[in-house]
């Protein structure tokens, strides 16, 4: 297609692309390819701008890649506010951009970026002359609000819902909760698995060509570790007595835990409808989030997280840009930065803040490119008009004070590869106590060492519970499923012995890890919970 | 002077006082600004009550808060809208011309509708099972939050002061003249005490030996993502209880009655009031059916047995003023009862008489209880 | 063009704004999501709570350890209204 950004030729990874599927982006005809997402096949048909801030009109893109902030809102088949970066295209679909007049390319209301480059405080405007307090509020209610109200009905069909329950529910199927449902499963629970994306994995199905280190030590690729694990949940789901089923649902987001006389109630969505799910246990395992950063015109098109760029490169199979800056230097970055070189995006330069140096080893693949790494710099500012055009390094003194040199790099893609944090909303929901630590990212829930957290029957592993690696991920989600299937009282003595075997390889995995991660954990681990 | 409950009707009081001149006035809470009812609340502002007393409240308190913007220099998003009363039995619709008699005596323009008047108003609105309704357009929605940043920042101007996280612990009055007020961090020596502690004004006032008939009770509420213009004026549902209205950000706010609901005070959420909230907006507005709920909360009310709020002075005591039990409509009449009160106190006596809300009338039996409480 | 450090997303606040907001007395997470409106919009603070509290930790001089999150609720991520309405609320 002309003026396709797709990759078609990934050493590595195969897309599947049988079925073109055709639908309307503001009036224009879009082709992508059964699977894509809508924001996956606008980003290959050359679109950047996806949406217009609220207040400043400021162009915004793809940036989460995830569902999670709001930088991809459209109107999709007259509902607005509908997040396009989750949504799979359909044949027919309408989608249409909001807030913006007259396009979302060129729009004018972004003159209220111009009128106040120091900001707006809402509180001291509009109040005088007082006479024309109700010609204000009708002003602003039209530039408030983000997507215009849906069509009207006369009348409707709420969808019905579903109703479960379940002896264990495991939220996120990436290695920690898949490890976690087997585990479970095999003492004899019966397992309810649910993962907001079509396929399980997370994130050994966002880098399926990274080489990851299991438990045995021995190494494997995101997609070899992951078909083992899926044929582990598979053969879970089994027949045999004393074995529990797994029952999977895809494309379902656990999105509310209400406490319910011991039980917990658990709301599901799916792209159809809501379940409601009574169940004993839970273990939160949704992973992590990418670390923000702040540096001038932060919000331009092009910049995105590490996360978002492996969702289109690595699943959608869309070059997320042709010449990228790789913000972050450290063990997840290079892998990135490996990625997007497999797909086929130029790298100008990794930057990071730190005086760190990366060892010869990992930096040999970058070094044959010539691909230079700059510790001790930051990202001043980026420049572009509707995309990054240009990013503008800044070098920093020991002190972390700017020495005066700059430097401008020419790219249209940055990527934010400076860490993650623990994705604990939902642990906070159900009341467990949290701590603030540095060392993980963010916020981590408190748990014993098998990961129980100060919540009767709420259990956590991997990403959740500030265990970001895949190893150790896994591990935690072993624990954490044989701990639940023990206080479930089911299976008898062989899910506590097999979680003592696990707890041992947990502590030499621990006992291996660097120092400030090591502190990070140990902050999280108290001795008892309830 | 020390105010106990730093929520928009103590700051009110504190405000008012300072504007008299009384500057030496410290107004405490137990947490930060806008953490108890001031800062959970709907932000409805109405006149439509069915009490003489609320009626006059409220009245006089819309006429300030359309001046509050100039007065207190900060924008608080009041917006004139209305309420739309719907009443779906006889028995309602009679409440509601009864209400709309007792509010044209007294001076507040509201007017009966019939169905179709009512979609006039609200396009969207389903009127199948609506049989009357009732509207008044001075009535309207605020931001709550900025009154009360508004009301802090004019009391701290004006040189009264205001400390939050600070937990009153103890009230020394021996022989009915209060002396000082304990906080867990110090002492203040002072001759009046205003009880303005919403939920948990019982609690204080039991450190006299005062009993309150008070019961907090939980009300959640709930919004949606911000959309264009909708909604203008707040629904009320006589039915159902519930309030739904469109802030000035564009989101759908609102809550609907849980009768089961036990006293006490708890903040989380509930789902069956998520349920409940979603059938009773999509019957009678089915075009919000496709609109995303984004976050669900809760708050208490104070209710008191009549609904009406317990104002002024406690006989036996000198001085500690009451000005609590507001039983869910505290924001929109604390202008009227923070002139109120600061008259009481600088000239010994209010504009309006506040024997009807006295503590002394449970004692006496006689109260007559407001219908019209909502959410 | 505005050169801009935008914080939160979704209310379009920059770090300027938090900046001033701070020194105007907001110095608590709770006041200053309320006076400003961070966490408040589609995201409910995904995107940028690590950031503001590390402002705010860094303008008011405090440890980054003593802080606690904001209030969670439900739902984690929009929920249609139509998706509510069934049997179960009576």
């Amino acid at each position: 297609m002309v003026g396709d950004t797709r990759i078609w030729n990934h050493p590595t990874i195969k897309f599947e692309r049988k079925k073109k599927v055709r639908f309307t982006f503001d009036g224009k005809e879009i082709v992508g390819y059964e699977g894509e997402t809508v924001a996956a096949a606008l980003y290959a048909s050359g679109r950047r701008v996806f949406s217009r801030s609220i207040r400043y009109h400021r162009p915004r893109g793809y940036y989460c890649g995830v569902g999670r902030c709001a930088s991809c809102m459209m109107r999709v088949d007259g509902v607005p506010n509908t997040r396009i970066c989750t949504l799979p295209i359909r044949e027919g679909m309408v989608v249409e951009s909001q807030n913006r007049f007259p396009s979302l390319d060129l729009d004018l209301l972004r003159i209220v970026d111009y009128l106040f480059p120091h900001g707006i405080d809402y509180h001291k405007m509009f109040i005088r002359p007082r006479f024309l307090r109700e010609t204000y509020n009708r002003f602003i209610r039209r530039f408030a609000g983000i997507g215009k109200p849906p069509e009207p009905v006369k009348s409707f069909e709420p969808p019905e819902q579903g109703r479960r329950s379940a002896q264990l529910t495991v939220v996120g199927g990436g290695p920690a909760g898949l490890c976690a449902a087997v585990e479970a499963a095999n003492s004899g629970v019966d397992v309810l698995l649910v993962d907001e994306n079509p396929k399980l994995g997370g994130r050994l199905r966002r880098e399926p060509q990274r080489i990851f280190q299991t438990n045995e030590k021995e190494e494997k690729t995101g997609s070899e570790l992951l078909k083992e694990l899926l044929n582990q949940v598979e053969k879970a789901g089994g027949k045999e007595e004393g074995k529990g089923k797994i029952l999977v649902m895809l494309n379902t987001t656990a999105t509310g835990i209400y406490q319910n006389h011991g039980n917990k109630t658990l709301v599901l969505t799916t792209p159809e409808n809501l379940v409601q799910v009574e169940t004993k246990t839970i273990v939160v395992a949704t992973g992590s989030h990418d670390q923000p950063e702040l540096f001038e015109n932060n919000d331009l098109p092009g910049v995105m997280t590490s996360t978002a760029a492996q969702m289109l490169m690595n699943v959608y199979g869309v070059k997320p840009g042709e010449r990228a800056v790789v913000l972050g230097i450290n063990k997840d970055s290079l892998e990135l930065g490996k990625q997007l070189l497999d797909a086929g995006v130029e790298i100008a330069c990794f930057v990071d803040q730190s005086q760190k140096r990366v060892s010869e080893t990992e930096k040999k693949v970058f070094d044959e490119k010539n691909i230079p790494f700059y510790s001790s710099h930051k990202i001043k500012k980026v420049l572009g008009h509707n995309q990054v055009k240009k990013a503008v390094l800044a070098h920093l003194n020991e002190d972390g004070s700017e020495s005066g040199e700059e430097e401008k790099i020419a790219c249209d893609l940055v990527c934010l590869a400076l860490g993650r944090r623990p994705s604990c909303e939902l642990t906070l929901q159900t009341g467990c106590k949290h701590r603030m630590v540095p060392e993980l990212g963010g916020f981590t829930p408190l748990r014993d060492k098998k990961f129980r957290t100060t919540v009767k029957g709420v259990y956590v592993a991997g990403g959740t519970a500030g265990i970001m690696d895949t190893a150790g991920a896994m591990l935690s989600g072993r624990v954490a499923g044989l701990s639940a299937a023990t206080d479930l009282g089911i299976g008898g003595e062989k899910p506590l012995a097999k979680c003592e075997q696990f707890l041992k390889q947990f502590q030499d995995y621990y006992d291996n890890l660097d120092e400030e991660t090591k502190v990070g954990i140990a902050k999280t681990t108290v001795e008892e919970v309830c | 002077m020390v105010v106990v409950g730093a929520g928009v009707v103590g700051l009110s009081i504190a405000y008012h006082l300072c504007k008299r001149g009384l500057t030496n006035v410290v107004v405490l809470d137990k947490t930060h600004l806008n953490g108890g009812a001031s800062g959970r609340c709907g932000g409805g502002i109405r006149a439509q009550w069915g009490t003489k007393e609320n009626i006059l409240l409220a009245k006089e308190s819309i006429r300030f808060f359309e001046r509050i913007n100039t007065e207190l220099g900060c924008n608080t998003f009041f917006r004139q809208g209305g309420y739309l009363f719907l009443a779906f039995t006889k028995e309602q619709a009679e409440q509601l011309e009864k209400n709309v008699r007792l509010q044209n005596s007294l001076g507040v323009k509201s007017r009966m509708l019939s169905p179709e008047e009512a979609k006039e108003i609200v396009p969207a609105l389903s009127v199948e099972r609506v049989l009357a309704a009732s509207f008044h357009d001075k009535d309207g929605v605020i931001f709550p939050w900025p009154v009360v940043w508004g009301f802090a920042e004019r009391v701290k101007e004006m040189g009264g002061e205001i400390c939050e996280h600070t937990r009153v612990v103890g009230i020394d009055a021996p022989g009915g003249r209060v002396k000082r007020v304990k906080t867990d961090r110090g002492e203040i020596e002072t001759r009046v005490v205003v009880n303005v502690a919403g939920p948990w004004s019982a609690e204080i006032a039991k450190m006299v030996g005062v009993e309150l008939p008070i019961t907090p009770v939980r009300h959640e509420i709930m919004v949606t993502e911000p959309i264009k213009p909708f909604l203008d004026p707040m629904l009320v549902s006589l039915e159902t209880g519930l309030y739904l209205s469109q802030t000035m950000r564009g989101e759908l706010i609102g809550g609907v009655s849980i009768p089961d609901e036990r006293p006490g005070i708890q903040y989380g959420s509930t789902l069956l009031f998520l349920r409940r909230m979603a059938r009773v907006v999509t019957e009678l507005l089915p075009q919000a059916a496709k609109l995303r709920v984004l976050r669900q909360w809760a708050g208490h009310y104070d209710m008191t047995p009549d609904a009406k709020p317990i104002l002024g002075d406690v006989d036996g005591f000198e001085r500690f003023i009451q000005a609590n039990g507001f039983s869910g409509h505290g924001f929109m009449i604390s202008p009227a009862v923070g002139r109120l009160i600061s008259e009481l106190i600088v000239d010994g006596k209010p504009s309006m008489s506040l024997e009807p809300f006295s503590l002394e009338r449970f004692l006496v039996g006689k109260v007559e209880r407001e219908k019209v409480v909502i959410g | 063009m505005p050169s801009r450090r935008i914080v939160c997303r979704c209310e379009d606040i920059t770090e300027e704004e938090i900046v001033k907001a701070i020194k105007r007395g907001y110095k608590d997470l709770e006041t200053l999501k309320r006076y400003l409106g961070v966490f408040t919009g589609p995201c409910q603070g995904k995107t940028c709570q690590s950031l503001v509290i590390k402002i705010l930790a860094r303008e008011t001089g405090r440890n980054i350890e003593d802080f606690l999150p904001t209030t969670e609720r439900p739902p984690l991520k929009p929920v249609p209204l139509e998706f509510l309405v069934g049997a179960g609320d009576r």
